[in-house]
């Protein structure tokens, strides 16, 4: 049998009975070897090792440990303050509020888990004590997190452009900017319809604009951090991890110095949860490449790549089938090792019926992104369940009409391709 | 928790603390002479690459021991518990010899490398490759520390410092 048909078969075997994903990757990979090719199996140790051992990647836990820095002190409360003094009055203002509020902490934080378990828990509680149900407040939650990885920074577009050599990371982090802003724009739709329809009640007056511009004034290191970030590498200051590194110091300079709510003696715990979560990044990014190894010395990626090209599909009816069978893998795989197995396939496919690399990786990114909040297998579901209180199934009920709209921003953002290409043409991103 | 359990946690975190936090100020210390003295540290990325290793290995037991590695469930939810914990038995077993592996082997070849350097330090490859074997020691005996609750009902022992629902999944 061939070392690739092992290898698929004994990973789905390995998850399905829920041993981890990161070491049904290896156990699968020591199998195909073992049972399927002649290499010895030092191979996988060291296909492991070089997927680690990469100075871009270095980004990953300096932007996680970036976020925890932020995000450790009252910066959370200043943002809240920061987006419901505009929409905080208005009729489910609290649901616009909470959008606002993760949106702009997306350009703090890499992830989408951040987003719900940060500002988004601190939201909830807001909502339900504002006589929102607390599922729908968990619901929005869950389906607007979904921004953190799209507006940067972005762990997961460091790690797709690592897998495709056509794509920066900060072509792609300035790519996802529109499409965040619009899929903000699209959950406040679905908050607007919700609203009328329950009529949840605005909270309080519009301020002062006295205190609009104090509030707006504090939020200002939070939301300059994505500018220096992108700015700082669009003038060539810094390489995407150099900056990763300077937004460390950054968030240490705000929490410290400006917020003053940063403690020292509180660096050691965030420092060790920063490594944890490295750790258990990292560990599936070396074993999934000694997994993707396995693949390329049997020629699989060009094989299916020539099959595909063989089919003489259009780049319309490509798009179509890579949406529809990325939706159903995101469904039961996290995208990290979804974007570590299949960009090397699907990239290569993309270029050659001239679909433009960055677009592409936009509905990529998306799209997986997307499988953390379809039922039933969901990182983001768990997450926001887990710190609402609110059952899997009432937030998933809630969830609907989040889901629907998120598969209208699905359909533009990858039929036009305008929306992820244009910004980083204009601002001269290579 | 016992002397032993509460002494290695804490060797194991304060070990990490001190590793993320040297990563961080290599880098942050290169870019910083670069601009001021227009020099930088010749060794500074690969010493960060290599900690950036350690990190990873010397993390994944303690990842382990709060259910950080990310896993699917549905399947063992759906069953009786008591066929859900014999898979939990296959599990369990399975991780064990994929652990024994990384020890094995790491050891292995960490004794293939030993002299092959580095390019910037010019330090034996050995002093790299070595975070597997030791990475895997420490999954084992964080593994054996849980895998009681894990193996009765799929409990893994809490932090109030970490998430283990937040690790993984981006």
């Amino acid at each position: 049998m061939s070392a690739s048909i092992i290898l698929l078969l004994t990973t789905c075997g390995f998850l399905a009975i829920g041993v981890p994903v990161a070491f049904s990757l290896g156990l699968s990979t020591l199998a195909a070897i073992v049972l399927g090719t002649d290499f010895p199996l030092f191979v996988l140790l060291k296909e492991t090792f070089s997927g680690i051992d990469s100075f871009p990647l270095m980004a990953v836990p300096f932007f996680i440990l970036a976020a925890e820095l932020m995000s450790g002190g009252s910066l959370t409360e200043v943002l809240l303050k920061f987006a419901a003094q505009f929409v905080g009055h208005k009729r489910g203002g609290l649901g616009y509020t909470n959008v606002g509020a993760l949106t702009f902490f997306s350009g703090i934080s890499g992830s989408a888990l951040a987003d719900a378990a940060g500002p988004g828990s601190m939201m909830i509680k807001m909502m339900d004590k504002a006589g929102y149900d607390r599922s729908y407040a968990a619901a929005l939650t869950a389906a607007t997190a979904i921004v953190g990885p799209i507006i940067p920074p972005s762990i997961i577009m460091i790690i797709y452009a690592l897998q495709d050599e056509s794509v920066s990371v900060g072509k792609l982090f300035v790519a996802g900017l529109i499409p965040g802003v619009v899929i903000a724009a699209g959950m406040c739709v679905v908050n607007w319809k919700i609203s009328m329809k329950r009529s949840y009640r605005g909270v309080g007056e519009r301020p002062g604009w006295r205190e609009m511009v104090a509030t707006s004034f504090k939020a200002i290191p939070a939301l300059l951090l994505p500018i220096l970030i992108l700015g700082g590498m669009r003038a060539g200051w810094f390489t995407p991890t150099e900056a990763s590194v300077v937004a460390v110091f950054y968030a240490l300079v705000c929490g410290k110095w400006i917020y003053r709510t940063l403690e020292w003696k509180a660096v050691p715990d965030i420092l060790a949860r920063s490594a944890l979560l490295t750790a258990s990044v990292l560990i599936i990014i070396g074993l999934s490449n000694a997994f993707a190894w396995v693949l390329t010395i049997e020629g699989v990626p060009q094989k299916l790549a020539e099959w595909m090209i063989a089919q003489n599909f259009s780049a319309f009816t490509f798009l179509i089938a890579v949406n529809i069978f990325l939706l159903i893998f995101g469904i039961f795989i996290e995208p990290l090792p979804g974007v570590m197995v299949l960009v090397p396939i699907l990239a290569p496919v993309a270029a050659k019926l001239g679909i433009d690399p960055i677009h592409f990786a936009m509905i990529v990114i998306y799209n997986l992104t997307l499988g953390m909040i379809t039922p039933p297998v969901g990182g983001l579901l768990f997450v926001t369940s887990n710190v609402s209180r609110v059952p899997l199934n009432d937030l998933v009920r809630e969830l609907k009409p989040f889901l629907i709209a998120h598969g209208v921003i699905l359909l533009l953002i990858t039929f036009i391709p305008a929306l992820s290409t244009w910004l980083p043409r204009v601002l001269g991103f290579k | 928790m016992d002397r032993f359990e509460r002494v290695f946690i804490s060797v194991n975190r304060w070990v990490l603390i001190v590793l993320l936090a040297a990563m961080a100020m290599i880098i942050f210390a290169n870019v910083g002479l670069r601009y001021l003295t227009s020099q930088s540290i010749e060794w500074a990325e690969e010493v960060a690459r290599h900690l950036m290793i350690w990190v990873t290995f010397l993390g994944a037991g303690l990842v382990l021991r709060y259910g950080g590695h990310l896993a699917i469930d549905n399947l063992q939810d759906a069953l009786p518990n008591k066929i859900a914990i014999f898979l939990r038995a296959i599990v369990a077993l399975l991780l064990l010899g994929f652990f024994g592996f990384m020890v094995w082997y790491g050891y292995l070849y960490v004794q293939r490398a030993q002299f092959q350097v580095t390019a910037a330090t010019q330090i034996s490859f050995a002093y790299i490759y070595a975070a597997m074997p030791v990475g895997g020691v420490l999954l084992i005996v964080h593994w054996f520390l849980i895998m009681r609750d894990y193996l009765s009902e799929r409990k893994f022992a809490s932090d109030e410092h970490f998430d283990s629902t937040a690790s993984a999944s981006l």
